[in-house]
Parts: C-alpha cells; structure tokens; sequence
C-alpha cells in the first residue's frame, strides 16, 4: 500500500495517513483551481484502501474554508466510507469546526446528514 | 494625448470604500494573493462585520466562476472588448461588504444567468439549503471544473438579494456584472 502524504499549501489540505492510527487526516483550507483534480488521487488511494484493508478506519478532518466544488469532493470521500462502512468496516470521523463561525457547524451537520457511520463535530478554534 | 487620471481612479475607488479593486486577466494565483490581502483588511475591520468567511467565501465563488468561464470559453487576450479580463471588487457601502464580479459573457449564457440568479434570489434560506443539498447529489457534468454548487453557496451567503447588470457590448456580447451583499 502506497503512503499518502501531501503537504498543506494556501488552498489545499494536508492529506496524510498515519498507518499506525489507521487515521486518515484532512487539514487546511480547500479552494484549489480544479478541486476534481486534486481530490482524484485521494480518492484513488481510499478506494484502493478499502479494497485491501477491513480494519477500523478514523477519519478526522479539520478544514476551516472549503470552496463548492470541494464540498463536492468531500462528499464523494465521505461516500466511499460510508459504502466501507455498511458492508462492515468500523469507521469514525473527527469533524472540527470553528464555533465563531456559525455556517461551520451547518456545513458539519449536512455532511453528517449523508453518511450513517459514526460522525462526531468537535469544535475547535482556529 | 488623453490619459488615464488615476487621482480620479483613486477618489473613485475610494468613495465607494473598495477595498481591493482588480482589472485585468488573472490566474488562480492571482485569486488567491487578493484572497489573502481581502482577508487581512477584514481581520482589521472585525468590529463590523461577524462573518469574514461568508465574505471570502463569495469572492472564491464569484472570481473562480468567472475564471471558469473564460477557460471554458478559450477567450484569449487581444480579442474585442478583452473578454480575458475580470473585474472585481470588494468593497463596503456603508452597512455591508459587497463583492462584484464583471467579465464579457455571450448573450445566451447572461439571460440564463439573470433567470437563475432572479429564480435564487426568490427562494429562502431553507429551500436554498435543500437546493444545494440535491445539487451535491447531482451527477458531475463531464469536463466541468465546477459543481453547479457556486450560485447556491453565494446566495446562500448573501444577506441581501444578488444584483445583476447587464450591458451589450455587440449582437453577441454583454459585460455582465453580479454585486454580492454579505
């Protein structure tokens, strides 16, 4: 399995996967020129994951601005691991939001709308 | 020889308190240096405004719709009335930021998007939450940078109803103009 690791720059996340936690972190703000673009290969590396490994998974994103397009993105992750999820992989995700920002919490609550897994907000200041 | 004044450029823009005010062809790049400058005005006039982010936010969408559609388009520079080139500004009148967006639009494209726009502007926020819902649902258009979310993310921003001008250029050409109260 190949490692992801992609450093954070002003309008895209740091994407990394930190074997030992089996945790898979999203941090920094997304608005990149083409969000399809970039999400692809995340993607591609979750698919190919969860095709191999049946173990817990956690998820903790903490991404105070995302731009449309990435919420797109975001949602397509999250489906992937929600598809994982109802066929049996435990799977749990960290959401952090900034509570200044009331569209923060909103924007958590209708992700967490989409997906059945376990789905927990924690706020966080920036 | 006419010139440009730019004494009277300078009172312009600062009569109506524009922030940051750009004219020419510009790159992602572009949009996120000014993204980083709007930011840092709007940490300094905190006090008047809660939701910096709301703002920031609509300038992303608004700067990196009409960057799409100028990719999509193959406008290249040099062609009449420089439909290459944006404009935007950021600006506050008075009681609200507000961020405008003009560039040249072909006239099929600028009435679909003044009845979209006057279609948005009539919906309140719980069928625009519901709309952007379903369109996150929507299958992607091939080829399309965009998710059909820009619109619905900025009227759902907008504290005010968006405001759209139009002016013909030629047959086939109007500058198009959005004006987004936050």
């Amino acid at each position: 399995m190949e490692s992801l690791d992609l450093p954070q720059t002003r309008a895209t996340p740091r994407v990394s996967f930190a074997a030992e936690t089996r945790t898979l972190t999203l941090e920094g703000e997304s608005y990149p020129e083409n969000s399809f673009q970039f999400f692809e290969p995340i993607l591609a590396w979750v698919d190919a994951y969860l095709g191999e490994r049946r173990e817990a998974i956690t998820i903790t994103v903490n991404m105070p601005y995302m731009n449309s397009s990435s919420t797109k993105c975001m949602l397509d992750l999250l489906d992937r691991f929600e598809d994982a999820w109802r066929h049996g992989q435990p799977v749990l995700m960290h959401w952090y939001y900034d509570p200044d920002n009331g569209r923060a919490l909103e924007l958590a609550e209708e992700f967490r709308e989409e997906v059945s897994f376990p789905f927990k907000t924690v706020p966080a200041r920036g | 020889m006419p010139t440009i004044d730019l004494f009277e450029l300078r009172n312009n823009f600062a009569r109506h308190d524009v922030l940051i005010g750009f004219n020419g062809p510009f790159s992602h790049g572009l949009i996120e240096e000014f993204g980083v400058a709007l930011r840092q005005h709007l940490a300094q006039r905190a006090a008047e405004h809660s939701a910096p982010l709301d703002v920031f936010a609509v300038y992303v969408e608004l700067a990196q719709n009409v960057r799409n559609y100028i990719a999509a388009k193959g406008f290249t520079p040099g062609q009449p009335h420089n439909p290459d080139c944006a404009i935007i500004a950021i600006l506050w009148d008075g009681e609200r930021f507000a961020v405008g967006a003009g560039n040249v639009v072909a006239r099929a494209d600028a009435a679909g998007l003044a009845g979209r726009i006057g279609e948005l502007n009539g919906l309140d926020k719980e069928t625009l939450r519901r709309r952007f819902k379903e369109q996150l649902r929507a299958p992607r258009r091939a080829g399309d940078p965009g998710a059909g979310l820009g619109l619905l993310d900025i009227a759902r921003r907008a504290a005010m109803p968006i405001r759209l001008a139009r002016t013909p250029l030629t047959g086939e050409w109007e500058f198009v103009s959005l004006l987004v109260r936050i």
